[in-house]
């Protein structure tokens, strides 16, 4: 198949001597002005290959047709030259900076035509395949990258065999009370304050998989130990937020953050059990000193962990943790996201039905 | 070679096919563009004028109209930069007028 190749031009004649220059290589369409041109490319969404596109013609000139392609995504990419009996510098250089392809005067030689265009129409068509390759590319990394924090993350699941389902709970609650933040105008101040885009909060939630990472520096015996810890045992247990946050500052070391979110992996490790009054571990850090992520994974972690069995106790009921954490509103939660815990709290109960250990 | 037309010229620009070269200086004896650029410029209509010298001036190059693209091209300057116009009318119509001739003669 051919391509096909957009001839807009206000006199017939050029685009008869365009269309025949071009007959063997290509499959052309014709217009006569502008309207007509963007009638073809936006009404009847035809997508030529190229376009070759004269400047001064009566009502819409070139100028503004350019603008139109160059402005729609669907079409900035189509390499547009000019063609054109203008052959002053200074409507030269306005065209080139417009976003044409190339700029060629009137009483053209035919070859120059053909292959200016085969030239440009070999360039577009390799940046879109280098384009469409970095995307793939940057696809399987991302895809890696889960894998490999997944990975992580169910080492840690194996070691402490509280919860095979824990982690992907707290990922799931996590997520849930975002989305809420995020689609309830009453929280746009809030989420405004905190400064969480769309896509940090896409990061929090991926990123809350590796929070109790650090609980593989932590000895069988306290980590399985039936029943309640001396406060011996608690002081090391405490250590898996700073063991968690400085494994992921080695990762943060050896790869950098260029995915985004190493750095929620590690203030989430280091700092979920922090409290909102600064009575939590292990920096006392207190309200919003404490990060956005932590904070919120607290709650989620401690209502999964209520409901769920752990060793050292029997699973609560639905009612008994939201008590507890309502309870705990402005001491050892953020007030606000308690609030966003309680109006996301039936799904919650679902969700946790539906995944239990 | 004719100083109006440049045949050898034209030609190259429609792959060295007589017939449509032909058929295209037909379009342009019927688009009758000199006559409009005339009747603009001896109407006052500066900014028509302009823009028809302009169109001219690109047909007559595609086709290798020599003459007619030179003196277009002159008319155009003229009118954009406020130079007079009038002394290039006689030679325009002149210059229409035998390359229509020999567009019949080819």
């Amino acid at each position: 198949m051919k391509d096909l190749v957009l001839i807009v031009d206000d006199v017939d004649i050029n685009r008869i001597l365009l269309a025949n220059i071009l007959e063997d290589e290509y499959d052309t369409i014709e217009a006569a002005d502008g309207p007509e041109t963007l009638d073809i490319l936006f009404k009847q969404n035809i997508r030529p290959t190229a376009i070759l596109l004269d400047i001064v013609m009566p009502g819409m000139d070139g100028f503004e047709v350019i603008r139109e392609i160059k402005n729609n995504p669907e079409t900035e990419k189509i390499p547009v030259l000019f063609i054109t009996a203008a052959v002053d510098g200074e409507s030269e250089s306005r065209g080139l900076k417009s976003g044409a392809a190339d700029y060629i005067s009137k009483e053209f030689n035919a070859d120059v035509v053909r292959t200016r265009l085969r030239n440009h129409i070999s360039l577009a068509r390799y940046q879109n395949e280098l384009e469409s390759l970095v995307e793939i590319k940057t696809a399987e990394l991302t895809r890696t990258y889960d894998q490999m924090l997944e990975a992580f993350a169910t080492l840690v699941e194996y070691r402490s065999l509280e919860s095979g389902t824990h982690i992907k709970r707290t990922s799931m609650l996590s997520e849930l009370m975002i989305n809420r933040l995020m689609s309830d105008p009453k929280y746009r101040a809030y989420m405004a304050d905190t400064d969480i885009t769309p896509a940090k909060a896409h990061s929090i939630v991926r990123a809350t998989s590796l929070h109790d990472i650090g609980k593989i520096g932590i000895t069988d015996a306290i980590l399985l130990k039936p029943g309640r810890l001396t406060e011996e045992e608690f002081e090391e247990m405490k250590k898996h937020t700073v063991i968690g946050g400085k494994i992921i500052d080695g990762m943060l070391e050896t790869f950098g953050d260029s995915a985004g979110y190493l750095s929620y992996c590690r203030e989430i490790a280091y700092y979920h059990h922090e409290r909102w009054d600064g009575l939590g571990y292990p920096t006392g850090l207190s309200e919003k000193d404490i990060p956005f992520s932590a904070r919120l994974l607290s709650i989620v972690d401690v209502y999964d962990a209520l409901v769920n069995q752990r060793c050292y106790k029997p699973p609560f009921s639905h009612e008994e943790a939201m008590s507890i954490i309502t309870e705990s509103r402005g001491k050892q939660f953020d007030p606000v996201l308690v609030d966003v815990f309680v109006e996301t709290a039936d799904k919650f109960e679902k969700l946790e039905d539906s995944l239990k250990d | 070679m004719s100083k109006y037309i440049d045949t050898a010229g034209g030609l190259t620009r429609v792959g060295g096919n007589m017939a449509l070269y032909k058929k295209l200086l037909g379009k342009f004896k019927d688009g009758r563009y000199c006559e409009q650029l005339d009747e603009l410029l001896k109407s006052g209509d500066i900014a028509g004028a302009t823009a028809m010298a302009h169109t001219l001036k690109g047909v007559a190059a595609n086709l290798s109209l020599s003459e007619v693209h030179a003196l277009s091209l002159q008319i155009e300057t003229a009118l954009k930069s406020g130079d007079p116009w009038e002394p290039l009318l006689p030679q325009l119509a002149e210059a229409a007028n035998t390359t229509l001739d020999e567009i019949d003669a080819l």
